[in-house]
C-alpha cells in the first residue's frame, strides 16, 4: 500500500487504541473513518504537541497504544530543560526505526575509511541515565538512534563517560584531524554539533587549520543548534552557515559535505540534510515513507509555498505501533524549500529548512506567576 | 531603532520578538548622578502648582488620544509587545483618558480629598494640614502591561516628587516615549522626570539607587519584589508594591447569557491577560447554565478577536497556548472532569472545569486562556482563595449581590470590586491594591494651634496624669 493508505490505516489504530488521541480528535469535530478519505484531507487530521509527552505533564502512559506488556522500553529525550520526553516503543517501533535510519543511511552516508564522532559509543548513551519505570527500561532516544548507526570498528568515539556525563577527548581528536592532514583521505567527522563546534572554535586560537579534503565528510545530528543540548550549554545560539563556514576553514572540508540529522523522540523517523552553499543553510528532505506539514503560526493552516515558514508537524504512516505518534506538531519552525523536490540534486519529494526551536517567555510583571517567576 | 533613555553610557542590543532595539543603558556612576541632580530640583519640583502637572498631563493624554499622533508609536508596540495594533489602540485609550483634566481632579479628590493640600497648608479643626513630596522616588516597573508607565509616572508627578524610572528589558519602549511626549509639552518635566535602563541582574545598582532614594514604587514579579522589599527595609527606605496580583470573576446570576459573556470577554482581552487585573477563572454558580456560559463566552472571544485580533508576531504565543491547550484538554478531559471551548487556531481557549485550576493552571491563563469553573458554595471559592491566591489578589469582576461575600473575599485581600467587563477600567479615584498611590508619594505634615477644644489632648493628658497618681504609679 502507498503512504496514504497505510498513514490512514495507523491513524485509525490509534484514534481506536489510545483514549487521549480519540479526545484530540472529538474536540476538533475529526473522525478518521470519515473525515480522511483523500490525500487532501490529511491537511486537517489533529495532532499531538510533543510536550505531552513531558515527564511532568504525566501523561504519557496515557499516550501509549498499547497496554504495557507490548511495550519494549521506554524511550527518552536528552532534555535541556530537565523535562524529558518519555515515549513507549515496541520492539516493532524500534525495528521501523532502524529501517528508517538505514535507509537514510544509504543515501546521505558517503564512504568513510577513518571516522570520529562528538558521540559516545551507543552502549554508552543508552547507559547514560539508564533506569526502570512500570517494570520497562528506560534508556535515551539518541542512544538508541546512535545504536542504529553503522560505526567503522576503528571509529573513534571522542565522548567518553566522566564523573558529570561525558567529556571530550580533545587530544584524539587533534590527532586525528593530524593524521588525515592534505592525505585526501575518506575520512568523516560528525557527531553533536554543539561539541563539535565549541572544540573546533578553542582549537582555531591554538592550532593551525588542516586540510583534510574533497573526499572528507561531516555529519551531525542529534540538534542543539541552539547551543545547548542536555547538558552541554555553550551560550550561544549556533547559526548553520556560521558553523559549516568556520568547520569547513578550519578542517579544510568542502561545504557541499556536510549533512545533518534531524530527529526527535516522539518522532519515528530521521530527515538528513545536505548543506548548500547557495542557500547557505541544510536542505532536508522529506523521506518517502512520511510525511511533513508546515502549518502557518496565526491560521495553524498548512502551508505550501517556496519560503513559507511555520510549525512543522510530522505525519507517521509507520513506527508508532506502541505510541500515540502517528501525528505529531514539534515546536520547531520550518521553512519549505520546495514542496516536491530538492533544488540542489533534485531528489523528488518535500524538502525543507530548519529555521530552529520556537522561543519566548511571558514578560514578568504585575501579573502574578503562582508556580514561580524565575 | 535606538532608544536613547535619558541618560546613557551606551547601548545594548535586544531582539524583542523578533525587533531589534537598541536600549541606551546606565553604568551606576551615571544613574546615582542622576538621582543627585533630581535630588538638586526637589525645592523647585515642590514649588509647582499641581494645577501646572494637571494641564500638563491633560495636554499629553490628548496627544496619545490623536491617533495621528501615537500612531507610530503603537505601531512599535505593536511589535515589541506582541499585540495588535488595534488592540493596543484600546489599551491607549482606556490608559489615557484616565490623564485628562476631569478624571485627574476626581482623583485628587478622592484621594486626598483636598487637591491643594499638595499646594498650600488647609485649615483643619486643630490647625492646618498639608502633604509633602517624599523627595526621589524610584519607579521600577515591569513590562507585562504599558499602562503601569502613565499610572507611575503621572502619580509621581502629581505627589511632585522627582522620579526615576527604570524600564524593564521586556518592553523598553514606551516609557521613553511617555517621556518625550511629555517634554514636548514642558520642558522642565526633565527636572522632574528621569528615564534609564540597566539589566535587572544587577543588584549593585539597585542597591545604589535604593541606597540615595527616599521612596520605591515598585511593579513586578514576586523574586523582584521581594528583592527590592529587602533593600527597602534594609536602608528602610519606604516601599510601594504593585504586584504580583492576580485577579478574577464571579457569576452569581445573568439575566443575559449573551451580554454578560460579551463583557467577560473584553477583560480576558485587554492587555491579554498580561495585567495584574485580568481575569484568569471565573467562578460561576451551579445555579446557572456553565456549559451554555462556556459556550456564549467562546463566541464572544470568537467575535471580539475580529474587532482585537491577537498580533501573532510572534510564534511562541501560538505554540504555547495550543501546548497548554492540549494538556488541559487531556488532564480534564481524561479525568472526565471539563471541555474545552477554543478556536481551531490559538486565538481564544474557555476551559470549563469542574476542579478548581491548581497553581500551575492559572499559569498558563495569559492570552485568552480562561477557565470557567462553577461553583456550589461561596465557601468553595473563599477556600480556594485562601490555599492559593492569597497575597495575590487584586481585581474581582462581580456579578451578585451577595455583600457576605464581598465583605469576605476583601478581607482575604481582594483590593477591588468592578462590574464584569469593567475590571481594566478602574475609575479615577479607587483604591489600587489596597491603597492610594498619592497618599503612599506624599506624607502628611499637621500644624496644631493651640485651639478651644472639649476633649482636646491637653485634657487627655490631665485625666491620664490624675489616674497614674490615684493607681500610685
Amino acid at each position: 500500500m502507498g503512504f496514504f493508505e497505510d498513514f490512514k490505516n495507523n491513524l485509525i489504530g490509534q484514534y481506536e487504541e489510545c483514549e487521549a488521541y480519540r479526545l484530540v480528535c472529538q474536540q476538533q469535530g475529526f473522525n478518521p473513518y470519515t473525515d480522511l478519505k483523500y490525500e487532501d484531507d490529511i491537511d486537517y487530521v489533529p495532532f499531538l504537541v510533543t510536550t505531552v509527552f513531558k515527564r511532568s505533564n504525566g501523561l504519557f502512559t496515557k499516550l501509549l497504544r498499547k497496554n504495557l506488556d507490548g511495550i519494549l522500553k521506554w524511550t527518552v529525550s536528552s532534555s535541556t530543560s530537565g523535562d524529558p520526553s518519555i515515549v513507549g516503543r515496541t520492539e516493532n517501533d524500534i525495528q521501523v526505526l532502524r529501517n528508517f535510519v538505514e535507509e537514510d543511511d544509504k543515501v546521505f552516508r558517503k564512504r568513510h575509511d577513518y571516522e570520529c564522532t562528538f558521540f559516545p559509543l551507543a552502549e554508552d548513551m543508552k547507559a547514560f541515565g539508564r533506569g526502570e519505570f512500570l517494570g520497562k527500561a528506560l534508556e535515551s532516544y539518541l542512544g538508541n538512534i546512535l545504536d542504529i548507526f553503522t560505526y567503522r570498528d576503528d571509529t573513534i568515539f571522542l565522548l567518553k563517560p566522566s564523573q558529570n556525563g561525558f567529556s571530550v577527548d580533545v587530544d584524539s581528536f587533534i590527532r586525528y584531524i593530524m593524521e588525515h592532514d592534505k592525505k585526501d583521505h575518506y575520512a568523516a567527522l560528525g557527531g553533536s554539533t554543539p561539541l563539535f563546534y565549541k572544540t573546533v572554535l578553542s582549537l582555531k586560537e591554538k592550532i593551525k587549520p588542516v586540510e583534510l579534503g574533497e573526499k572528507a565528510i561531516v555529519h551531525t545530528g542529534g540538534g542543539g543548534w541552539d547551543g545547548r543540548k542536555g547538558n552541554i550549554n555553550i551560550g550561544t545560539m549556533i547559526e548553520r552557515w556560521r558553523f559549516v563556514e568556520d568547520v569547513s576553514k578550519f578542517l579544510g572540508i568542502p561545504e557541499e559535505n556536510f549533512t545533518d540529522t534531524y530527529s526527535f523522540t516522539e518522532n519515528s523517523f530521521t530527515m538528513t540534510g545536505h548543506y548548500s552553499k547557495e542557500y547557505r543553510d541544510y536542505i532536508f528532505h522529506v523521506p518517502k515513507w512520511a510525511k511533513v506539514i508546515i502549518r502557518d503560526f496565526k491560521t495553524l493552516k498548512p502551508l505550501k509555498r517556496s519560503g513559507d515558514r511555520g510549525l512543522i508537524q510530522v505525519l507517521n504512516a509507520y513506527g508508532t505501533e506502541g505510541f500515540a505518534g502517528a501525528s505529531i506538531l514539534v515546536d520547531d519552525i520550518g521553512e519549505i524549500v520546495d514542496y516536491n523536490r530538492c533544488p540542489i540534486c533534485n531528489t523528488e519529494g518535500m524538502t525543507i529548512k530548519i529555521i530552529g526551536r520556537v522561543k519566548g517567555t511571558e514578560a514578568k510583571g504585575c501579573g502574578a506567576t503562582l508556580g514561580g517567576d524565575n | 531603532m535606538k532608544i536613547p533613555m535619558t541618560v546613557s553610557n551606551g547601548y545594548v542590543r535586544r531582539n524583542i520578538n523578533g525587533f531589534d532595539l537598541e536600549i541606551g543603558f546606565s553604568d551606576e556612576n551615571l544613574i546615582l548622578n542622576e538621582i543627585e541632580r533630581l535630588k538638586n530640583n526637589k525645592i523647585k519640583v515642590h514649588d509647582i502648582e499641581t494645577e501646572k502637572t494637571i494641564e500638563i498631563l491633560d495636554k499629553c493624554a490628548r496627544k496619545w488620544l490623536d491617533r495621528e499622533y501615537s500612531k507610530e508609536h503603537v505601531k512599535v508596540l505593536s511589535k515589541i509587545i506582541n499585540q495588535s495594533e488595534e488592540l493596543i489602540y484600546k489599551e491607549i485609550e482606556i490608559t489615557m483618558q484616565m490623564l485628562l483634566k476631569e478624571n485627574v481632579k476626581r482623583l485628587l479628590k478622592e484621594e486626598l480629598e483636598d487637591e491643594e493640600v499638595l499646594d498650600r497648608w488647609i485649615d483643619t479643626y486643630y490647625g492646618k494640614v498639608h502633604r509633602q513630596p517624599r523627595g526621589v522616588v524610584f519607579h521600577n516597573v515591569s513590562g507585562n502591561a504599558f499602562v503601569v508607565i502613565p499610572v507611575s509616572v503621572s502619580m509621581g508627578l502629581l505627589s511632585k516628587n522627582c522620579n526615576i524610572v527604570k524600564v524593564s528589558a521586556y518592553e523598553p519602549y514606551f516609557a521613553y516615549a511617555f517621556y518625550n511626549s511629555l517634554v514636548e509639552i514642558d520642558e522642565s518635566i526633565k527636572d522632574r522626570l528621569s528615564i534609564i535602563y540597566f539589566d535587572s541582574s544587577r543588584s549593585d545598582i539597585y542597591e545604589g539607587i535604593v541606597k540615595n532614594v527616599n521612596a520605591v514604587i515598585h511593579w513586578g514579579g514576586e523574586n523582584s519584589r521581594n528583592f527590592m522589599a529587602n533593600l527597602c527595609a534594609k536602608y528602610n527606605v519606604h516601599f510601594i508594591e504593585h504586584g504580583p496580583k492576580v485577579s478574577f470573576q464571579v457569576i452569581d446570576e445573568i439575566d443575559d447569557y449573551d451580554e454578560i459573556s460579551e463583557y467577560a470577554a473584553r477583560d480576558i482581552i485587554l492587555w491579554e491577560q498580561r495585567a495584574c487585573l485580568s481575569p484568569r477563572i471565573i467562578f460561576i454558580s451551579k445555579d446557572l447554565d456553565a456549559q451554555k456560559f462556556c459556550k456564549y463566552l467562546a463566541n464572544s472571544l470568537e467575535k471580539l478577536s475580529k474587532e482585537y485580533p491577537k498580533s501573532y508576531s510572534n510564534p511562541w504565543d501560538t505554540v504555547k497556548t495550543i501546548q497548554d491547550r492540549q494538556y488541559v484538554l487531556l488532564k480534564h478531559g481524561l479525568s472526565k472532569t471539563g471541555e474545552i471551548y477554543s478556536s481551531n487556531n490559538a486565538d481564544y481557549t474557555v476551559v470549563e472545569s469542574k476542579v478548581f485550576p491548581t497553581k500551575y493552571d492559572v499559569d498558563r491563563c495569559f492570552s485568552r486562556f480562561i477557565y470557567v469553573c462553577p461553583y456550589f458554595s461561596k465557601d468553595e471559592i473563599i477556600s480556594y482563595i485562601d490555599q492559593n491566591l492569597i497575597g495575590y489578589l487584586q481585581t474581582m469582576g462581580y456579578n451578585g449581590k451577595d455583600e457576605e461575600f464581598i465583605e469576605k473575599v476583601t478581607l482575604m485581600g481582594v483590593s477591588i470590586i468592578t462590574q464584569i467587563g469593567d475590571m481594566s477600567l478602574h475609575y479615577p479615584g479607587t483604591s489600587h491594591d489596597g491603597l492610594f498611590n498619592l497618599q503612599e508619594l506624599t506624607f502628611v505634615v499637621s500644624r496644631q494651634d493651640r485651639v478651644n477644644y472639649k476633649f482636646n489632648i491637653r485634657d487627655l493628658l490631665t485625666i491620664w496624669f490624675k489616674r497614674r497618681i490615684k493607681d500610685g504609679n
